[in-house]
């Protein structure tokens, strides 16, 4: 039992590192980043360059490949999402077809085979008869940390109060005074650079390949529609019930686990149709 | 005296002359073809997707086979010289994505042969459009028992398949004999898709016989999702197994779920063998991923030509050109000695029965493979006889486990093919 809620709670915190640049994007661009899955791909892609073929050290080939990654992100919603005047369809649209161009990329640049990329941290720890392998760990732990940063950023930095402001009412925030093209393309940034985080740890546990994304944009989704779009703490929490259902779903039910992870997010949704944590407010200024 | 020496040298002259005359006549060049042609070889391949890893090396290793073929002269039917165009359709592994191709290669393209293949629904679209167009398939899928009636019987279709499905009865027994004589349990999972469910299913049925005459008892089995990154639900519970399990046969296991198996099972103290079927693409960056040590226990199916104990001289040296011809591409060596298993053994099926059967035409291709050993990368061919599942011909020869052995597979077993009735 101790190693299946092992299991629960580094995959719960591998989804919560997945899911967060997804929240706040959608919370600032009103739209889902289809290819935040891609995104997450290439940011290992390019973290395997610099710190494989460049010979760079672990710390500064994460740092630069967020930097890299997060700054394509910026380019990609000042000069293609933002063009599209925040239509949903549209947006989608573009979306998908960064997600192709950046799979296609990815294949044609490094092949279609699976790869390994480097850990944090190796090796396994015994609690007991449980094993628990250590790039788990580290993947639990910079999930931890990650949120935890986010979250101060939001809530006490200047800067994350003029992102809660654009998510909160854009057109108010305009009118204080807060660029918000900017910040757009800020949250857009910051939004990938998580993803680049996630897809660097997240696949060094597993493995990469150019179609990794697809999987990791459906939990991610899966994810934040249960949490509420938007929200961090939702996000958190749905990520904790979604790897309840996988995992124990997996260990006891087997194949048909996604039943049951699919199932309890309709569930929620019936009776709480915003989310764990979405908001009414959100909810009219969608009607509006 | 003299006159008896002249005439018996001349006699001497004269015989080495008519030796000498029949030499030159035999050695006198063939007549040059007068006519040229093309021969179209179409295959479907899952050239994206998560099938891709598997796909995209084989349509490669294809069009460099075609391209020493034709730097070899092409093919030479009667007075007609055929030059060989390879045409390669992403299929995607996907039932859409084969029709597509299927009637893109027939229709569009106007091939003259299909190879390659992947899932069970080529059977369908393979063999419908094969069939309308009247040209052979060469495809490598085993059908699942009971899926008959979804394909079309198709007189131009024959599944060169791979073997070890086949043989797929005699796996198991076939690595305990040929390497781990001491194996008496094994734990069975595989993933869940088409092929997964109908090798689980296979093997769930030849359990009775397995104990009985090999003394081999499953005493785990399960079904994955395709999907599943992390296999810790599944092996935690082999781990817990009260008979444990001295093998793992992940019979039908995509390379990340191959590799999370290798990396978790060593993980969690299991360290047994971890057997699957089809080939690793990459074998260092496997252990790159589960670990050097964790793939040791790796053993899988499939190997190059240049290694597999049934292939000719002839057919090894034209692997070892191929392979060649790929580091001068690409720049690196290439391992996946499957790669030539599927679209490259067809094309090479193809080829050499049309030079058997000195005809381009399709009856007579049809003919020479359903009654003549027909060489191909990995020995030669011998069509089974009628039917099985509505594909009218399979074409049996042996397969190979190997063992990750050091960052290379090695075969260690051979698994018989049946024999023909």
């Amino acid at each position: 039992m101790l190693d299946i809620v092992a299991f629960w709670i580094t995959l719960s915190l591998n989804y919560v590192l997945l899911a967060t640049g997804l929240t706040l994007t959608i919370s600032v661009m009103r739209v889902v980043n289809m290819a935040h899955g891609n995104w997450y791909m290439a940011g290992a892609y390019v973290f395997l360059v610099l710190s494989e073929r460049l010979g760079l050290p672990y710390g500064m080939a994460l740092l630069l490949s967020m930097l890299f990654v997060g700054g394509i992100g910026m380019a990609v919603e000042s000069k293609l999402y933002r063009r599209l005047g925040g239509r949903i369809e549209p947006s989608i649209i573009c979306m998908c077809g960064v997600l192709l161009v950046l799979e296609g990329v990815a294949t044609v640049l490094f092949g279609p085979d699976i790869r390994g990329v480097p850990a944090m941290i190796k090796g396994t720890a015994s609690i007991g008869k449980t094993v628990i392998s250590m790039e788990r760990v580290a993947v639990a732990a910079t999930a931890l940390c990650v949120i935890t940063g986010l979250y101060c950023f939001l809530k006490y930095s200047r800067l994350g109060k003029s992102v809660r402001a654009t998510a909160q009412d854009r057109e108010a925030a305009s009118l204080m005074g807060i660029n918000v093209k900017v910040i757009s393309s800020l949250s857009m940034g910051i939004g990938t650079a998580m993803a680049v985080i996630a897809g660097i740890q997240i696949t060094s546990v597993y493995s990469l390949s150019p179609f990794v994304g697809t999987t990791a944009l459906l939990t991610s989704i899966l994810i934040i529609t249960l949490g509420g779009m938007g929200s961090i703490v939702g996000a958190f929490i749905a990520a904790f019930i979604i790897g309840l259902s996988d995992s124990f779903g997996a260990s006891f039910i087997g194949r048909y686990h996604h039943l049951l992870s699919f199932g309890t997010v309709m569930l929620i949704l019936i009776f709480r149709p915003r989310g764990l944590m979405g908001t009414r407010v959100e909810a009219e200024s969608k009607e509006r | 005296m003299k006159a008896r020496g002249l005439f018996h040298g001349l006699r001497w002259a004269l015989v080495f002359f008519v030796m000498l005359s029949t030499v030159a006549w035999a050695a006198e060049p063939a007549k040059k073809p007068t006519k040229t042609g093309v021969l179209k070889i179409g295959a479907s391949q899952p050239l994206s997707g998560i099938m891709a890893p598997w796909g995209i090396p084989e349509a490669e290793i294809g069009q460099l086979y075609i391209d020493a073929l034709n730097e070899d002269g092409g093919v030479t039917v009667g007075d007609t010289n055929y030059k060989l165009v390879f045409i390669a359709s992403d299929d995607k592994a996907t039932p859409d994505g084969i029709k597509a191709s299927a009637d893109r290669l027939v229709f569009t393209e106007k091939v003259n042969a299909i190879v390659g293949g992947f899932l069970m629904p080529i059977a369908t679209d393979m063999g419908r459009a094969g069939a309308t167009a009247n040209i052979p398939v060469i495809h490598a899928v085993r059908e699942a028992p009971g899926l008959d009636v979804v394909t079309p019987k198709a007189p131009t279709m024959f599944d060169l398949c791979w073997p070890q499905l086949q043989s797929m009865d005699m796996y198991i027994p076939a690595l305990k004999k040929g390497a781990l004589p001491n194996l008496k349990t094994y734990a069975l999972i595989s993933k869940d898709d088409t092929y997964g469910r109908s090798m689980m299913e296979s093997i769930l049925n030849l359990r009775p016989e397995w104990q009985t005459k090999y003394g081999l008892e499953c005493v785990y089995h399960d079904i994955f999702p395709i999907t599943a990154q992390d296999m810790t639900p599944w092996l935690s519970k082999i781990a817990a197994l009260p008979k444990k399990a001295d093998l793992i046969f992940a019979v039908s296991a995509a390379a990340p779920n191959m590799a999370m198996i290798a990396k978790q099972s060593y993980e969690m103290g299991l360290k047994v063998p971890v057997v699957t079927v089809p080939d690793l693409t990459d074998v260092r960056e496997f252990i790159k991923i589960c670990g050097y040590d964790a793939a040791q226990y790796v053993y899988t199916s499939g190997c190059g030509p240049w290694d597999y104990p049934k292939s000719s001289p002839k057919m090894k040296e034209m692997s070892l050109r191929i392979l060649k011809a790929w580091k001068a591409k690409h720049g690196t060596d290439f391992e996946f000695g499957d790669a030539f298993e599927w679209v490259a053994n067809q094309i090479a099926l193809y080829v050499n029965a049309i030079k058997l059967a000195n005809s381009v035409k399709t009856e007579d291709i049809v003919r020479v493979l359903e009654t003549k050993p027909v060489e191909h990368f990995y020995g030669v061919s011998v069509a089974s006889g009628e039917k099985t599942y509505g594909v009218r011909h399979i074409l049996n020869y042996d397969a190979v486990i190997s063992k990750v052995t050091g960052y290379e597979q090695k075969p260690v077993a051979l698994v018989p093919s049946h024999p023909v009735p």
